[in-house]
């Protein structure tokens, strides 16, 4: 039995280093009318962060996001956010994938540095669509946890309100 | 530079003895102070983008290294991965200190404040799809003169293949029941685990052998084997509880066949089987036929605030003639069955008050060998009751306070007790 485990891993060629999805694969899957998928840094200033801090009612410790833009001609059709999250020891990378209504189209995870179990799936990630500022997202009350992995659960939730909160401003501001 | 276009301005203002040439000679001097603060502005903005540009790119490089695809004194991208990416070697740990005072006046059980559980996980990710964890565990304070223990819960590798395939091998925790895979105290509500969990399904459970896991939508998978029980050890009402071999040594004469399903019926709900069956005579004398089986249920609810658990297990043993004949100072169970209902309401994020009612008897069917009348004997236990009150204090995600009373009802026995706890996870 060892030796048919071991030789599946090896012939698969899958036990190689690799990012769960790249940023750009994902923008594409998720904007499919898309022609030119472009990344853009933003900076958001104090009075920003503290507006958008509000917002999300989350604290938010970062100034500058990375953001991917798509595009079809010259006409944007939607938003990707990067956003990194401790989740125990760990961190986890997402990008979250909004509209131009501002509200969640998906979410992509990129990277994921905890114990595969903790990883939150699909089926999960799935109560997030359509959500917007507007939406508290708050979990267990709006949001259902993940059985096993709640910090998993919490760092994708806090991550998303501030992902929607963040992009609500830096749009309002024209930084996008 | 505004300034000194500005003074200029009003130097023009309030002149009144200017000839033309000289305000032709002012008009220039302003269009070039102009186009100068146009450049510095527009290198100012192009200083500015370059290094948020640069902040983005570095906080990216930090957050998923294997995103950058940049070189390392001159190497190729693959061989400078290891010089960008994050530490491969993961600690993490929980723990709980609990405070029993035994209400009944009849108690025999004295009070105790435990340092319970202080664990240690060091992991070590070898590839993003090997990877080494384990769960290094002291008990009651570590191991001193016989008291305490400090063992080893888990010490496993998985290979992570695809979605629907995964392997883990080495040490693992069988997968059979609630508990037994999310037993840190920021799991359950009440101080101490369901004891349904602890003397039916014997958590923390843990064996040597191979498992593959994976999912297929809703459904997720865990079928393998392990070392199998060792009927040798297991008498009374801890005839399963202490068969376990715990991977010491663990007698691999017989093994086990261990499988589980999960199956997420809908946002919030999950239904869950799993058992344990295999042979446990381990070819020793006299043990020839037996065998141990545990399977359970279980459902978990949550919905806004509320979280609803239930789960029954049953725990049976086959060939009981001759494990009964082979522990001719006790009886031995052949059959032991309970059940636990909690229901839980979070207030805040921080408070949950929750009511847990769980009913169990390790001692169902029991049978006693008489050796001077060559008969067996069989009998049975009373069962145990517990209904648990308590309430949650969860400070921070990580930190959790509990304190919950138990109507203690042991076999007819009032024992009640009142139980404090700290417990931590990180």
């Amino acid at each position: 039995m060892f030796r048919i485990i071991f030789l599946t891993l090896f012939t698969t060629g899958l036990l190689s280093s690799k990012v769960l999805i790249k940023p750009d694969e994902a923008m594409k899957l998720h904007f499919q009318e898309a022609t030119q998928i472009s990344k853009k840094s933003i900076l958001l200033v104090k009075d920003e962060i503290k507006s958008a801090q509000k917002i999300a009612k989350r604290k938010i410790s970062d100034r500058v996001f990375r953001v991917f833009v798509a595009k079809k001609g010259d006409q944007i059709v939607g938003y990707g956010l990067l956003h990194t999250a401790n989740v125990r020891t760990k961190d986890e990378t997402a990008l979250y994938i909004i509209d131009l209504k501002g509200q969640m189209k998906a979410i992509e995870i990129i990277a994921f540095y905890e114990p595969p179990e903790y990883l939150p799936q699909k089926r999960w990630l799935n109560q997030f669509i359509d959500a917007t500022v507007e939406n508290e997202l708050k979990l267990k009350k709006d949001i259902h946890t993940i059985s096993g992995a709640t910090l998993s659960a919490r760092a994708v939730t806090d991550s998303a309100k501030i992902a929607l909160s963040v992009l609500a401003i830096a749009r309002k501001n024209g930084k996008l | 530079m505004k300034k000194i276009a500005l003074s200029l301005i009003t130097s023009v203002a309030i002149s009144t003895t200017l000839t033309a040439d000289e305000l032709s000679d002012i008009k220039a001097q302003l269009e070039s102070l102009t186009k100068k603060m146009h450049i510095l502005e527009a290198k100012n903005e192009a200083s500015n983008n370059a290094l948020i540009e640069e902040v983005s790119a570095l906080k990216t490089l930090n957050a998923v290294p294997e995103l950058a695809n940049r070189s390392y004194t001159g190497l190729g991208y693959a061989a400078s991965k290891v010089f960008y990416s994050k530490s491969p070697l993961s600690i993490g740990g929980y723990g709980k200190v609990d405070y029993i005072h035994y209400t009944d006046e009849k108690s025999k059980t004295k009070d105790e404040a435990d340092n319970y559980r202080a664990i240690f996980y060091i992991g070590y990710k070898f590839t993003d799809n090997i990877i080494f964890n384990s769960e290094i565990e002291f008990e009651h304070g570590g191991s001193i003169g016989g008291e305490g223990e400090a063992i080893v819960e888990f010490a496993a590798i998985d290979f992570l293949i695809r979605p629907e395939f995964n392997v883990r091998t080495g040490h693992v925790l069988v997968p059979v029941g609630h508990i037994n895979l999310q037993h840190e105290p920021t799991m359950f509500h009440a101080v101490n685990r369901p004891e349904t969990e602890k003397y039916i399904i014997p958590s923390t459970w843990h064996e040597n052998g191979i498992l593959t896991y994976g999912s297929f939508g809703n459904l997720d998978y865990t079928v393998g084997i392990v070392a199998g029980m060792d009927a040798a050890k297991g008498k009374g009402a801890k005839t399963w509880r202490s068969a376990r071999q715990g991977g010491r040594d663990s007698k691999a004469e017989d093994f086990a066949f261990v499988g589980r399903l999960d199956y997420h019926a809908m946002d919030g709900l999950d239904l869950t089987t799993s058992i344990f069956t295999g042979d446990s005579g381990q070819s020793q004398k006299g043990l020839n036929g037996v065998s141990h089986t545990v399977w359970e249920a279980h459902a978990l609810y949550e919905n806004g605030p509320i979280e609803l658990a239930a789960l029954y297990a049953k725990a049976t043993v086959g060939g009981e003639r001759n494990l009964a004949k082979y522990h001719t100072d006790n009886s031995i169970s052949s059959e032991g069955s309970g059940y636990y209902v909690k229901a839980a309401y979070n207030i805040t994020d921080e408070w949950a008050p929750f009511i847990r009612y769980e009913k169990y008897n390790a001692e169902e069917e029991t049978l006693k060998y008489n050796s001077q009348t060559q008969s067996y004997e069989k009998g049975s236990a009373k069962d145990t009751k517990i209904t648990a009150l308590g309430l949650n204090y969860t400070p921070h995600p990580n930190v959790i306070l509990k304190a919950d009373y138990l109507f203690y009802d042991n076999k007819g026995v009032d024992d009640d007790r009142l139980e404090l706890s700290m417990g931590y996870i990180f």
